[in-house]
C-alpha cells in the first residue's frame, strides 16, 4: 500500500491547523496565513473538489471530475453525476466529514453553477455548509 | 528533538513524502498534513516532487557519466571517445558487377574511342526479396577501349547501396566551425574528404582518416573522425602539429554514401541507370551496355549498437597500440596493413627448436600470394612502434597448407530426383562454405574427419554416408632456379609408413628378388609412396642422360647412385618428380617408355612419424608454369588433421564422386594407395607412375572486396 495513505490515529486531533491556500501573509505577523478547525476542513473540502485527477504528482486518483463535468451541458443527469462525484471524493479522501446534502443550481445568467454542500464533522454534531460558485470558464 | 527529513536521497516519491511528513510530526505548527485535501498536503507534494526530481537527476547524471551504466547513446559514444573508440557506422551493402560496353566508332569512322568513363553517382538499381534499392559508385571509373572490337570491359566495379551525397564547408577562422557529415545513416568507410585551396580551385588533396597520432607529422593530410550527437559524424583536422592545419578559405568537399544498411543485402541482377561516355564525349546507348552481377550485395550492417560500444570500447582500449599477445599482433597488423587477407601471429617459442624473443607474423595479402620485401620491412618498422622492446617481429610468408579431400558419397537414387552430378555439386558447395568459415579461425587448429564427413552427409537428404580420403599439400618454394637448395616441409601430422604395408618375402629375405629389397630384413620393397611432388626440371638431368640410362641393360628400375650428365651437347632437361621410397628416403624419378627410372635415390628424407619432409640437396632449373614453387603432397595417417602453427590452411581442389548405392554398392576403402591422387603402381614388377600432368592449380584470389 502506498505510504501516502499513511494516517496514524495517534495524530488525529480535533485541533486542525493548516496553511491558508491563498498563501497571503498575515499583515500583523508577516507570516503565513493560517486556517484552523472547521475552516481548515472547509478549505480541504474545496481543495479536493477543485483538484482534477492526475493533477497531483504520482497520485492519479486524488481529485474529482467536477472540473470536467462543468463543461458538459448542464441537465439533471449531469447534476446527478456531479452530486455523486462530490460525495465520492469526500468519502474517499476526507475522513473528517460526512456529507449530508449536496445541492447544485445552474446560474445561467452568469454562466455558473452554484454548489451547496452540507456536511457533518465527524465527532461533532454540527452540520456545516460550504457554498461556492463555479464559473464555466 | 527536532528531526530533519532523512529520506531525501530516496528515488521513491512516497518515501520522500513520508519523510517530510515524519518531520512535520515533530513540529507543532501545523497538523493537517495527513489529510489529502489540506493545503499542507499540496505543499508537501510539491516539495517531495522537487526532491524526487533532483534526486533522479543526480542519479541519472552520475549513471550517464560512466560507460558501465550509461544508457543514452550520445553519452555512451562520448565516454567511448575518451577511450579513442569510434563506433562503427552503418555499413553499406556492397556488390560487384562487371560491365561490357560496346562503343561506336569515333567520328573519323576508322578507330574506336580511346576510353570509356562511368560517371560516379547512383548508377545501379537492383532488388532483393523485400524491395528495390539504388546502388552508388563513389568515383568515376575509366577503362581503355579494345581497338579491335570496340569493347570496354569494366571487370570489377565495386558498388555500394545508397545515395551518393556531397557536402562542403569553407574554412573560416572567424567562426568556431564544426565539420559534421550532415546526414544520418552514413557509411563512414565510403567517406571521401578532399580539400582545395579555394572554392574556385580545381586542385584537390585527398585527406585520409587516422585513428591515432602514430607517425603523424605537421604536414600529414589527415583527419580524425568521431561520432557526435544525433548519430552524425564529425571530422577533426590537424592542428599544425598533429596533421596539417587547414588554412582560412580552404574548401572542404565531403562525398559519402547514405545507406539502408543490411536491408539491401541479397540484391542481384543489377541494371545500369547511369551514364557512360566515351572519350569523344558521346553517351553510350543503354542497349550497348551489358551488366553482369559478379557478387550479389552483401556485408551491409546496422550501426554499432550502444551495447556493443559498451563492450568493445574498453577492450579496444586495452589492446590498442600495444602488441603483447599474439592476437594484439594480428589486430595491429590488420590495422596498419589493411590489404592483408589473413594474418597469423605466433611466438617463436612454439617452433621446434624454439626461437625466443621473436614473434612470427604470417601475412597473406589480398592480391598475390606473397608480400614483397619492402612491404615486409615497412610493416616491421610500423610494428616496432607497438611491440615490447625486447621482442622482434618477423614478417614471414604464410605457409599455405592445402587440405585435399576426395569424397566418395553414397546416396539413395530412389530418394532423390537429382542426378549424381547434382549431388556432387551440392556437396562441393557445402565444402566451399565449410572452407570459407574455417579460414578465419584456421578450423580451430584441427580438422576433424568426422566433422567434415558430417558436413558432407548433411549436404543432401538422400546422402546416406561418405568415405573421404584426405591428402595434404604444401609448396617447395624456398629456392631460386639453378641453385642447389634444401627445404623441409612440416606437415605436422604422421603419415602412412609404406614399410608397414610392404609384406614379408617368402624366402626370408636371403635373396633379392620377389620384391625383396635384398637387405636381409625379410621385407619386400614397399609398393606405394606417401609423398609425391609435381613435375619440374632438375639441373643436370637431361634427355641425353636419361636415354643413356634407359639403354643401359644393367639398370632396370633404378640407378645405384646419382647420375650426372656429362654431355654438353644435349642439354634438354627431362620432367622429373619426387617420391618417397617407402623407407624414409626421397627419390628423384622420371618416366621413360612407361617405365620409372630412378635418377637420384637420395634426394631427401621423410619422417613418417612426424610428417616432416626434407627435399635436397637438389637444384631445380625450371617448372612447367615458370613459378618458383613445386607442390608436394602427402598421405596423412588417421582421420583428424592437426593444423601446425603459422600455417594458413585451405581446403583445396576437393573431388566428389557421387555413387548411387542402389545401382552400385562397391565399397570404397578409406585407405586406398591406388587412388592416392595419381600414384598408381601396377601389379607388375615394373612400377608405372601415373604422374599428374600438371602442377597444382593455385587458387586465384580474385575478390572484388
Amino acid at each position: 500500500m502506498a505510504s501516502y495513505r499513511f494516517r496514524s490515529e495517534k495524530y488525529v486531533s480535533r485541533g486542525f491547523k493548516d496553511f491558508a491556500i491563498s498563501f497571503m501573509a498575515n499583515p500583523n505577523t508577516n507570516d503565513f496565513g493560517v486556517v484552523k478547525n472547521e475552516n481548515a476542513i472547509k478549505q480541504a473540502v474545496k481543495n479536493l473538489i477543485l483538484t482534477s485527477f492526475l493533477e497531483r504528482p504520482f497520485q492519479p486518483d486524488t481529485g474529482s471530475r467536477i472540473k470536467d463535468l462543468m463543461f458538459e451541458p448542464y441537465d439533471p443527469f449531469v447534476g446527478e453525476a456531479m452530486r455523486n462525484e462530490l460525495r465520492n471524493v469526500l468519502e474517499r479522501l476526507e475522513p473528517r466529514v460526512e456529507v449530508t446534502r449536496v445541492y447544485i443550481r445552474e446560474e445561467i445568467d452568469i454562466n455558473s453553477l452554484h454548489f451547496e454542500l452540507d456536511y457533518k464533522i465527524v465527532g461533532e454534531n454540527v452540520v456545516k455548509t460550504v457554498d461556492f460558485l463555479l464559473e464555466k470558464t | 528533538m527536532s528531526a530533519i527529513p532523512s529520506q531525501l536521497t530516496s528515488l521513491d516519491f512516497f518515501e520522500i513524502k513520508e519523510s517530510i511528513r515524519s518531520y512535520l510530526r515533530t513540529r507543532k505548527e501545523f497538523s493537517d498534513y495527513d489529510f489529502e485535501g489540506s493545503a499542507a498536503s499540496y505543499l508537501i507534494d510539491t516539495l517531495a516532487y522537487n526532491t524526487y526530481y533532483t534526486a533522479f537527476n543526480a542519479n541519472m547524471a552520475m549513471n550517464e557519466a560512466f560507460l558501465e551504466t550509461a544508457t543514452v547513446r550520445d553519452n555512451i559514444v562520448r565516454i567511448a571517445k575518451q577511450l579513442n573508440y569510434t563506433p562503427r557506422s552503418v555499413k553499406a551493402s556492397r556488390a560487384c558487377v562487371e560491365l561490357h560496353v560496346q562503343t561506336n566508332q569515333s567520328t573519323n569512322g576508322v578507330t574506336y574511342p580511346e576510353f570509356v568513363t562511368l560517371g560516379a553517382g547512383d548508377v545501379f538499381v537492383a532488388r532483393n526479396e523485400a524491395d528495390a534499392y539504388t546502388f552508388a559508385m563513389p568515383q568515376d571509373i575509366q577503362v581503355p577501349v579494345n581497338q579491335q572490337n570496340g569493347m570496354a570491359m569494366f571487370n570489377s566495379v565495386l558498388i555500394y547501396q545508397g545515395n551518393l551525397l556531397k557536402a562542403d564547408y569553407v574554412v573560416d577562422y572567424t567562426k568556431k566551425q564544426d565539420y559534421i557529415v550532415p546526414s544520418e545513416d552514413v557509411d563512414t568507410e565510403t567517406l571521401i574528404v578532399q580539400i582545395s585551396p579555394s572554392v574556385q580551385s580545381s586542385e584537390t588533396d585527398t585527406y585520409n582518416k587516422v585513428t591515432n597520432a602514430v607517425a603523424i607529422i605537421s604536414t600529414s593530410r589527415i583527419y580524425y573522425l568521431e561520432e557526435t550527437d544525433d548519430l552524425r559524424y564529425r571530422l577533426i583536422f590537424g592542428d599544425g602539429v598533429l596533421g596539417r592545419k587547414l588554412i582560412d578559405g580552404e574548401h572542404i568537399k565531403l562525398t559519402y554514401i547514405r545507406t539502408d544498411g543490411p536491408l539491401a543485402n541479397g540484391c542481384k541482377d543489377f541494371s545500369f541507370v547511369g551514364v557512360a561516355r566515351d572519350s569523344d564525349g558521346r553517351a553510350i546507348a543503354p542497349q550497348n551496355i551489358t551488366v553482369k552481377t559478379k557478387l550479389a550485395a552483401a556485408d551491409g550492417e546496422e550501426m554499432e549498437t550502444p551495447l556493443s560500444i559498451k563492450f568493445r570500447a574498453p577492450r579496444a582500449f586495452a589492446t590498442q597500440n600495444r602488441a603483447v599477445t599474439e592476437s594484439d599482433y594480428e589486430h595491429i597488423v590488420s590495422e596498419i596493413y589493411p590489404q592483408a587477407a589473413s594474418v597469423t601471429a605466433y611466438g617463436g617459442e612454439k617452433l621446434v627448436p624454439p626461437v625466443y624473443g621473436k614473434v612470427y607474423i604470417a601475412i597473406r595479402p589480398k592480391t598475390g600470394t606473397k608480400l614483397n620485401e619492402s612491404t615486409k620491412v615497412g610493416i616491421k618498422q610500423d610494428l616496432l612502434r607497438y611491440s615490447v622492446a625486447s621482442i622482434e617481429p618477423v614478417i614471414i610468408d604464410p605457409t599455405t597448407y592445402y587440405i585435399i579431400p576426395k569424397s566418395y558419397v553414397y546416396y539413395n537414387g530412389n530418394q532423390t530426383s537429382s542426378a549424381g552430378s547434382d549431388i556432387s555439386s551440392k556437396v562441393l558447395k557445402s565444402i566451399d562454405n565449410f572452407n570459407r568459415n574455417g579460414v578465419t579461425n584456421r578450423f580451430g587448429n584441427r580438422l576433424e574427419a568426422s566433422r567434415f564427413g558430417a558436413m558432407v552427409d548433411s549436404a543432401d537428404n538422400s546422402i546416406s554416408g561418405n568415405v573421404t580420403q584426405t591428402t595434404l599439400g604444401q609448396n617447395l618454394d624456398q629456392f631460386a632456379f639453378g641453385n642447389v637448395f634444401t627445404q623441409c616441409l612440416d606437415f605436422g601430422n604422421p603419415l602412412y609408413d609404406p614399410n608397414n604395408f610392404a609384406g614379408t618375402d617368402p624366402d626370408g629375405g636371403a635373396n633379392a628378388g620377389n620384391g625383396d629389397d635384398g637387405t636381409g630384413g625379410g621385407k619386400c620393397t614397399p609398393s606405394f609412396s606417401t609423398v609425391k611432388s609435381g613435375t619440374f626440371y632438375a639441373t643436370g638431368y637431361t634427355e641425353d642422360l636419361v636415354a643413356l640410362a634407359a639403354a643401359d641393360g644393367t639398370v632396370t628400375a633404378s640407378f645405384g647412385s646419382a647420375v650426372v650428365s656429362t654431355s654438353e651437347e644435349n642439354q634438354v632437361l627431362v620432367p622429373v618428380n619426387l617420391r618417397d621410397d617407402g623407407k624414409g628416403g626421397i627419390m628423384l624419378v622420371t618416366k621413360r617408355d612407361e617405365t620409372e627410372l630412378i635418377l637420384n635415390p637420395a634426394a631427401g628424407t621423410v619422417d613418417y612419424g612426424t610428417g616432416k619432409v626434407c627435399v635436397g640437396p637438389i637444384a631445380i632449373s625450371g617448372t612447367p608454369d615458370g613459378t618458383t614453387r613445386v607442390p608436394l603432397q602427402v598421405l596423412p595417417y588417421g582421420g583428424a588433421i592437426n593444423i601446425p602453427p603459422g600455417v594458413d590452411p585451405v581446403i583445396f581442389n576437393p573431388e566428389v564422386f557421387a555413387i548411387d548405392y542402389t545401382v552400385n554398392d562397391t565399397p570404397v576403402p578409406i585407405f586406398d594407395p591406388n587412388n592416392f591422387s595419381g600414384f598408381n603402381f601396377g601389379d607388375l614388377n615394373i612400377n608405372i607412375l601415373d604422374y599428374p600432368s600438371d602442377t597444382f592449380v593455385y587458387p586465384e584470389i580474385d575478390n572484388c572486396f
